[in-house]
């Protein structure tokens, strides 16, 4: 398995851990711990998306990541051709 | 387990705050109205399981089990 | 606002070249219970429900059911990618091939296009809740139809996060369906 697919597939279980605990606080929103946990995995998430950045390309547009020489934004592989 | 009393909460002025906490389920309830149970967090998955498995809860877990079916006879075979 | 994140939320591996799987796929696509249909529909009831928990979550809610809608696609588009014209046949997609070659397009399994129809918005929040639960057991139900139909573990186990989703999603309802019915019954109270 490539570098690039195993962080790959780390960003995909923090991202997925933060987006369950956000389903959980929108009907939760006092529950403070779940917050903290939630913010943890915010900042976990944003290294490794850093990380990700700097080596194969962004992952957002619309200025939410940089962009790099030749606007790699292009790129392949787009995520329905990539193989796991 | 369920009292007479109509009103659980005290009536309030302050925003969203007036109808926090939910209980797991509500203690009147009424007819023609459904309730779903109020989720409790306590433990959740390790991460990478969390993502196999689709839920970061294990009390949401409930996987699919496929029953293995006898093929259909026809009933003069 | 909406921002694409360009990858998959879950890395969906397929072993076998199924592609009957794909004919049966399109109906979480393009179908009454699919991922298209519960997209539309809670980002279209956002607007108008009360209470900001549902307006978040059924914003939050719809934003992941396109995430779902881009995996159905991208399984049906592996499966279909470099099939020859006689596997596409042989799979029973012969008609779609002659319509579009490999490309993708929101249909069910009989290819019967997707329609607004499949969703409604009734401005009652406590109806509109209902039927986003509704639709939430409806695709789990389809999701252990395919899960059935299909023998390949990769895409057992891509179905089953699916399906897990919906479970959680109908919870989320049910608890925004608690929220509403409270703030209801808050406003009683003088």
């Amino acid at each position: 398995m490539s570098e690039r697919i195993a962080l790959l597939k780390q960003i995909q279980a923090v991202e997925f851990a933060a987006l369950e605990l956000n389903l959980y606080l929108d009907t939760h929103r006092d529950d403070q711990r779940a917050i903290m946990e939630y913010n943890q995995y915010a900042s976990q998430l944003s290294m490794l998306k850093q990380q990700f950045e700097m080596q194969y390309g962004p992952l957002l547009n619309f200025g939410f990541s940089p962009g790099h020489y030749s606007w790699n934004w292009l790129d392949s592989p787009w995520p329905w051709e990539e193989e796991f | 387990m369920y009292t007479d009393y109509m009103y659980y909460y005290p009536a309030s002025t302050a925003g969203h705050h007036g109808i926090y906490p939910i209980p797991f389920m509500p203690p009147c309830v009424r007819l023609a109205n459904a309730y779903v149970p109020y989720q409790c967090y306590t433990y959740a998955f390790p991460i990478e399981e969390a993502l196999m498995k689709g839920t970061l809860f294990p009390d949401l877990y409930q996987p699919y089990i496929e029953e293995r079916r006898e093929d259909k006879k026809c009933p003069n075979e | 606002m909406w921002i694409y994140e360009k990858k998959l939320q879950y890395p969906i591996r397929i072993y076998q070249c199924d592609i009957r799987m794909a004919k049966y796929l399109l109906t979480q696509y393009g179908g009454p219970d699919g991922e298209l249909s519960a997209a539309m529909r809670y980002l279209n009831q956002r607007y108008a429900i009360p209470t900001n928990e549902a307006k978040g979550l059924l914003t939050d809610i719809g934003t992941e059911e396109l995430a779902h809608v881009e995996m159905i696609c991208t399984m049906i588009y592996q499966l279909t990618k470099d099939a020859t014209p006689q596997q596409m046949e042989e799979a029973g997609l012969g008609s779609n091939y002659a319509i579009r070659n490999n490309a993708l397009f929101p249909s069910d399994a009989n290819g019967v296009p997707w329609t607004a129809a499949y969703f409604q918005a009734q401005g009652d929040p406590v109806t509109d809740l209902h039927e986003d639960m509704a639709a939430e057991q409806k695709a789990r139900a389809v999701y252990e139809h395919l899960i059935n139909l299909t023998d390949d573990p990769g895409m057992k186990d891509a179905l089953q996060y699916l399906r897990e989703r919906e479970i959680v999603h109908f919870q989320r309802f049910g608890e925004a369906l608690r929220i509403v019915q409270e703030y209801q019954e808050s406003k009683k109270i003088f």
